[in-house]
C-alpha cells in the first residue's frame, strides 16, 4: 500500500511541478478570475438594483391594499393583488431558468394570471447565445481548462518515452494513472477552487437583494456539486490521455466530447423532447380553459342547472321562497361556488401543462447520465433555487394565496352585504388591513434536490464510469 | 507546373480530408441536427400560426356563447366587456430556420376594450428549462457549430504535415510551398463552402421556405460568416505552433465567439439600460384605473376628452354607473401609465440599438441579429408587433365609442363589421440593418485574409 501511495505521490507531485514550471496553473487561475469577476460584478449589479425594485413595488402594491377606502368586496376582488417574484440570493450564482420565467403576476378574481415579464422577453436574441454567470463558468469553460492542462498528461509521456521509463523504474500502471489524477484534481482545485470560493462565499456573506443570503448549506453543497464535477471531468481527460495514442488525437477526441457534452446535447435534448411531447401555446391552452368553463355552471345564467340546484338547496335549507329571503347574500354564495369551479379548472390546466413540461425536462435528467454537465446544471439550479420548481412553487404558492383573499372577499359578501340594492353598498376601509400579506416560501432544498433523484445518481454515474474505465485502461498501459 | 496536375492533386487532396472518419462524422452529425432544426422549426411556426388562427376561432365561438346570454335591448357596452378581439400576427418560413426570440416573445395577443397596458404584456407559454437551454435552430447550426468544422479542418493544415514530417514531400511534389498550401487550402475551403451550402439547403428544403430576395440576403451572410471563421482558422494554423496549440487557441477563440463574448454583451446591455418602467406600469396603470371608482365621474370623463375631444359633446351621466364611464376608468389607467410605457419602449429600443452596434466585435452575434432580423423574430420585429397592437387597440375603441357613448343596445353592433388586426409586415430584406452586418463581416474578411496572406508570404520565404 504504502509503495502504491508513494508512487501516485510521486507522478501527482511530477504533474505538479512540470505544469507549475510551464506556467499553465496561473494563466488559468486568471482567466477564471477575471470571467467570474465580470460575471459576479454584472450580475450582482442586475440583482441588486431589480431586487430593490420588486421589493419597492411589492411595498407599493400592499400600502396602496392596506390604504384602500371604503368599497364593495366584489370591487377589491378586482382590484386584485400584485405579487413579484423575488430572485434567490444564489441566483447570482446560478440565475437557471430565472430570466426565462415571468417576474410579476396580477391576482385578481374569476381567472388565474400567467406570469409577466420576464427577463427574457426585454432582451435581444443575444441573450439566445447564454447567459454570463459562474455557473457557466465552471459548468462549461472549466472542463475546456482541465481538458487543455491536462489532454497530454499520459500521451505526452507515451510520445517522449518517460512513460515507459516511470514504469521501468517500478511505478505501478494503476499508480501511475491514479497520480495524474490526483496531480491533476489539485491542479483544478488549486486554480478553480479560490475563484469558487469567492463566488459561492459572497452570496453567502453579503445580500444581492431582501431575500437575504445564501444559506451555508447550499453554498456547500454547490462547491461539493462543483468540485466532483470537476474530478469527473479530470478522470475523462486522463482516461482519454491515455487511450488515445497522440496528445493530438486525445485533444482532438476531448475537444469534441466537450462540444457534444456541453454546448451539444443541452440544446439538442430539450428540442427533441419539446416534438416528443407537445405543450400547448397560450392559445390552445385558454381555448380549452374556456371550453371547460362552459361545460360547468355558468354564475350568470339563471336557468344554469348547477346553479338552480344550489339555489334550490339554499331555499329549501333555510326554509324560504326565493334568494331575498335568505339570510345570506345569494350574489356572494354565486361568486364563491362559481371561483371555486373556476379555480378548480384553471389549477387543473395549469397543474397538467406543468407535468408537460416536467415530462419535457426528464429527457436532460436522463441525458445527465450522458453529459455530465447536463446532470450539474440540474443539480446547481435547483440547489441555487432557480429551477423550473421554485417558478412553479411560486404559481402554486400565489394562487393559493389568491383564492384565499377572493374567497374571504366572497365571504364577506355573503355575510355583510344585504343582497337587495348590493352593489351599492360599501364595507369600511379597516377592513382590508386585516388581510393577510403574500409571503412566498422558497422550496425547501431537500425538496428541489429529491425532486428528481435521477440527476444525483448520474453526477455519480459520471464519476464512476470514468474511474472504472481508467482501472481497466491500466491494464493496457504496460504493453504503451 | 499544369493545371491539370494542380487539379490531379487537389482531387487528391480532397479525397484525403474526406477519408479522415472524425470529418465525415462531423459533417454527417451537423446535416443530420440541419435537418432536425428545420423540421422542428416548421413545426414551430406552423404552431404558432395555428395559434393565431385558433384565436381567431376562439373569438368566434366566445360571441357565439356570450351573446345568447343578452337581450337586443342589453347595452352594447356590457357584452363588449367580455369579448376578445384577436391580435396575433403569423411568422415566414424564415422564422423556422432563424428563431431569434420567436420562442420567447407574445405574438398573439388578445385585446379587449379595457385598460391595453394591463393586456400587452401578456406572456406566451413556454418550458422555462427549454427556453433558458437556447434554440436548436439553423442559425445555431451555421453559426455556432459549424465553425468548428472549419477548426477541425484548418487546424493542423500545416502543423499536420510538420509532426508527421512529410512537408518536405508535399512541397516538393506540388513545386513549391505556396502551391502546395494553395492546394491544401483550396480543398478545404471547397469542402467547407460545400457544408454550408448543403446545410442552408437542407434548411431551405426542409422548411419549405420560397426562393427570394430573403434567402439570396440569408445565403450572402451565411455566406460570408462562414468565409470569416476560414480565414480565421487559416492565420492561426499556418503559424509556427503545434497541431495540439493550434486547436487550443482556435478553441478558446471560438468560446469567446460564440458563448462568453456575446454573454457579456448582454450582461452589460441589461447594466447598462435597466428597465424598471416594467413593474411601474403594471403599478400606475392599475391604480390610475380603480382610483377612478372612488372619484367623480366627471373628473374622469374631462381627462378621456383630452384624449378624445369629439366625445366631449356626448351625455354620461354625472351620477352613477355607465358603461362610457367605466371605458373612461380603463382609458384612465392607460393615461397612468403612458410615461412609463413609453420609456419601458424607450428602453427597449436602446437595448436593441446598443446590442446591433457591439454585434460588431463577433461575427457570430452580427450574423445572428441580421438574420433573426430578416426572419422577423428579433426585438424590433417584437417592438413592431406592439405598436401595430396598440394601433389596433385605438381603432377598436373608435369603432365601439360612438355605440358606447350613446348606450345603443346591443343590436347595433354588426359583429362582421369589427375592424381586423393588420400585422406589420416584416422588412423586406436588404434594407440597411441586413447591409450594415455583412459590410461588417466583410470587413472581418478583408482582416482575417491580410493576416493569411502575409502568414502565407512567411511560409513561402521558409
Amino acid at each position: 500500500v504504502r509503495r502504491t501511495l508513494r508512487g501516485v505521490g510521486l507522478v501527482a507531485g511530477h504533474e505538479l511541478r512540470t505544469a507549475w514550471v510551464a506556467g499553465l496553473p496561473v494563466r488559468v487561475f486568471v482567466v477564471l478570475a477575471l470571467v467570474v469577476g465580470v460575471a459576479l460584478a454584472g450580475g450582482w449589479r442586475l440583482q441588486s438594483s431589480e431586487a430593490e425594485q420588486r421589493a419597492r413595488y411589492q411595498q407599493l402594491v400592499e400600502q396602496a391594499w392596506d390604504g384602500q377606502p371604503d368599497r364593495h368586496p366584489h370591487r377589491v376582488a378586482h382590484y386584485g393583488y400584485l405579487a413579484f417574484r423575488q430572485r434567490a440570493p444564489l441566483a447570482v450564482f446560478d440565475p437557471g431558468v430565472d430570466s426565462f420565467a415571468g417576474t410579476s403576476v396580477f391576482l385578481e378574481a374569476h381567472k388565474q394570471n400567467l406570469l409577466n415579464f420576464g427577463e427574457a422577453r426585454q432582451a435581444t436574441s443575444m441573450l439566445r447565445f447564454g447567459e454570463l454567470s459562474p455557473a457557466y463558468v465552471f459548468g462549461v469553460l472549466l472542463p475546456l481548462l482541465i481538458v487543455a492542462l491536462g489532454f497530454a498528461t499520459v500521451s505526452g509521456e507515451r510520445e517522449a518515452g518517460t512513460l515507459r521509463l516511470a514504469l521501468a523504474q517500478g511505478v505501478r500502471p494503476g499508480s501511475f494513472l491514479a497520480g495524474k489524477v490526483v496531480g491533476l484534481t489539485i491542479l483544478g482545485t488549486l486554480t478553480a477552487g479560490p475563484v469558487l470560493a469567492l463566488a459561492l462565499l459572497l452570496p453567502a456573506l453579503f445580500s444581492p437583494g431582501p431575500s437575504g443570503t445564501a444559506p451555508p448549506e447550499r453554498v456547500l453543497l454547490l462547491a461539493g456539486l462543483y468540485l466532483a464535477y470537476m474530478v469527473g471531468w479530470v478522470l475523462i481527460t486522463v482516461l482519454v490521455s491515455s487511450l488515445v495514442r497522440s496528445s493530438r488525437g486525445a485533444l482532438g477526441a476531448l475537444l469534441a466530447a466537450w462540444v457534444v457534452l456541453c454546448i451539444g446535447l443541452p440544446r439538442v435534448l430539450p428540442s427533441l423532447a419539446g416534438a416528443a411531447h407537445p405543450a400547448p401555446t397560450r392559445a390552445a391552452f385558454e381555448a380549452e380553459i374556456a371550453a371547460d368553463m362552459a361545460g360547468v355552471g355558468d354564475s350568470h345564467n339563471p336557468n344554469d342547472p348547477f346553479f338552480g340546484a344550489l339555489r334550490q338547496q339554499y331555499l329549501e335549507e333555510h326554509g324560504v321562497e326565493s334568494v331575498t329571503e335568505l339570510p345570506v347574500n345569494w350574489g356572494g354564495v354565486v361568486s364563491r361556488e362559481g371561483e371555486r369551479i373556476t379555480s378548480e379548472i384553471f389549477e387543473g390546466a395549469a397543474l397538467e401543462l406543468n407535468r408537460t413540461y416536467r415530462t419535457q425536462d426528464r429527457w436532460s435528467a436522463w441525458a445527465g447520465l450522458v453529459s455530465p454537465y447536463m446532470a450539474l446544471r440540474g443539480l446547481s439550479m435547483r440547489v441555487s433555487g432557480t429551477a423550473p420548481g421554485s417558478v412553479e412553487q411560486f404559481r402554486v404558492e400565489s394562487e393559493a394565496y389568491r383564492f384565499e383573499v377572493i374567497q374571504r372577499l366572497n365571504e364577506l359578501h355573503t355575510t355583510e352585504i344585504r343582497f337587495q340594492n348590493d352593489r351599492a353598498q360599501r364595507l369600511s376601509g379597516d377592513i382590508w388591513q386585516r388581510f393577510p400579506t403574500f409571503e412566498p416560501r422558497p422550496l425547501p432544498l431537500s425538496a428541489a434536490l429529491f425532486g428528481e433523484p435521477l440527476l444525483l445518481l448520474a453526477l455519480l454515474f459520471g464519476l464512476v464510469w470514468p474511474a472504472a474505465a481508467l482501472a481497466l485502461a491500466a491494464r493496457t498501459l504496460p504493453r504503451a | 507546373m499544369s493545371g491539370a496536375m494542380t487539379g490531379r492533386l487537389l482531387a487528391l487532396e480532397v479525397r484525403r480530408v474526406l477519408r479522415s472518419p472524425g470529418v465525415l462524422l462531423a459533417g454527417f452529425i451537423v446535416l443530420a441536427l440541419a435537418v432536425h432544426a428545420a423540421w422542428s422549426g416548421r413545426g414551430g411556426v406552423e404552431t404558432l400560426n395555428a395559434a393565431v388562427e385558433l384565436s381567431r376561432a376562439s373569438h368566434e365561438a366566445q360571441l357565439e356563447r356570450l351573446l345568447p346570454r343578452y337581450t337586443e335591448t342589453t347595452e352594447a357596452g356590457e357584452p363588449l366587456y367580455y369579448v376578445a378581439f384577436p391580435a396575433g400576427t403569423t411568422h415566414s418560413e424564415w422564422a423556422a430556420l432563424f428563431q431569434g426570440q420567436r420562442d420567447v416573445l407574445p405574438w398573439n395577443l388578445q385585446l379587449r376594450l379595457l385598460a391595453l397596458e394591463g393586456q400587452l404584456y401578456d406572456s406566451e407559454l413556454g418550458n422555462p428549462l427549454s427556453l433558458a437551454s437556447g434554440p436548436l435552430d439553423l442559425s445555431f447550426i451555421l453559426l455556432v457549430l459549424l465553425p468548428l468544422v472549419a477548426v477541425a479542418l484548418n487546424h493542423d493544415l500545416l502543423s499536420g504535415e510538420r509532426e508527421g514530417g512529410t512537408w518536405s514531400l508535399s512541397r516538393l511534389q506540388a513545386g513549391s510551398a505556396s502551391r502546395a498550401l494553395g492546394v491544401k487550402i483550396l480543398a478545404r475551403g471547397g469542402i467547407f463552402l460545400a457544408l454550408t451550402g448543403a446545410i442552408l439547403a437542407v434548411g431551405v428544403g426542409v422548411a419549405g421556405a420560397p426562393v427570394d430576395a430573403s434567402l439570396a440576403a440569408a445565403a450572402l451572410l451565411v455566406g460570408m460568416h462562414a468565409l470569416v471563421w476560414f480565414m480565421v482558422t487559416l492565420a492561426v494554423a499556418l503559424g509556427r505552433r503545434s497541431s495540439s496549440m493550434n486547436a487550443m487557441i482556435l478553441a478558446g477563440l471560438w468560446v469567446l465567439a460564440v458563448s462568453a463574448g456575446p454573454a457579456l454583451l448582454n450582461l452589460v446591455n441589461g447594466v447598462l439600460h435597466p428597465m424598471p418602467q416594467a413593474l411601474e406600469l403594471t403599478v400606475l396603470q392599475r391604480e390610475g384605473y380603480h382610483a377612478s371608482w372612488d372619484r367623480p365621474v366627471q373628473e374622469t370623463m374631462v381627462r378621456y376628452y383630452e384624449d378624445y375631444p369629439h366625445l366631449a359633446e356626448a351625455e354620461v351621466p354625472g351620477e352613477g354607473f355607465s358603461w362610457a364611464w367605466y371605458y373612461a376608468m380603463n382609458h384612465r389607467g392607460d393615461q397612468e401609465a403612458r410615461e412609463s410605457a413609453l420609456a419601458y419602449r424607450e428602453g427597449l429600443r436602446a437595448r436593441e440599438g446598443w446590442a446591433r452596434r457591439w454585434s460588431a466585435l463577433f461575427p457570430p452575434v452580427a450574423a445572428q441579429l441580421a438574420l433573426d432580423r430578416i426572419a422577423g423574430t428579433d426585438l424590433s420585429a417584437h417592438l413592431r408587433y406592439h405598436e401595430a397592437v396598440r394601433g389596433h387597440h385605438e381603432v377598436l375603441k373608435a369603432h365601439f365609442q360612438p355605440m358606447i357613448f350613446s348606450a345603443a343596445p346591443l343590436s347595433a353592433v354588426d359583429w362582421g363589421k369589427v375592424p381586423a388586426f393588420a400585422p406589420p409586415a416584416v422588412e423586406p430584406a436588404g434594407i440597411p440593418s441586413v447591409y450594415g452586418p455583412f459590410f461588417l463581416l466583410v470587413g472581418w474578411l478583408l482582416v482575417s485574409l491580410a493576416a493569411v496572406i502575409n502568414a502565407l508570404r512567411r511560409v513561402s520565404r521558409e
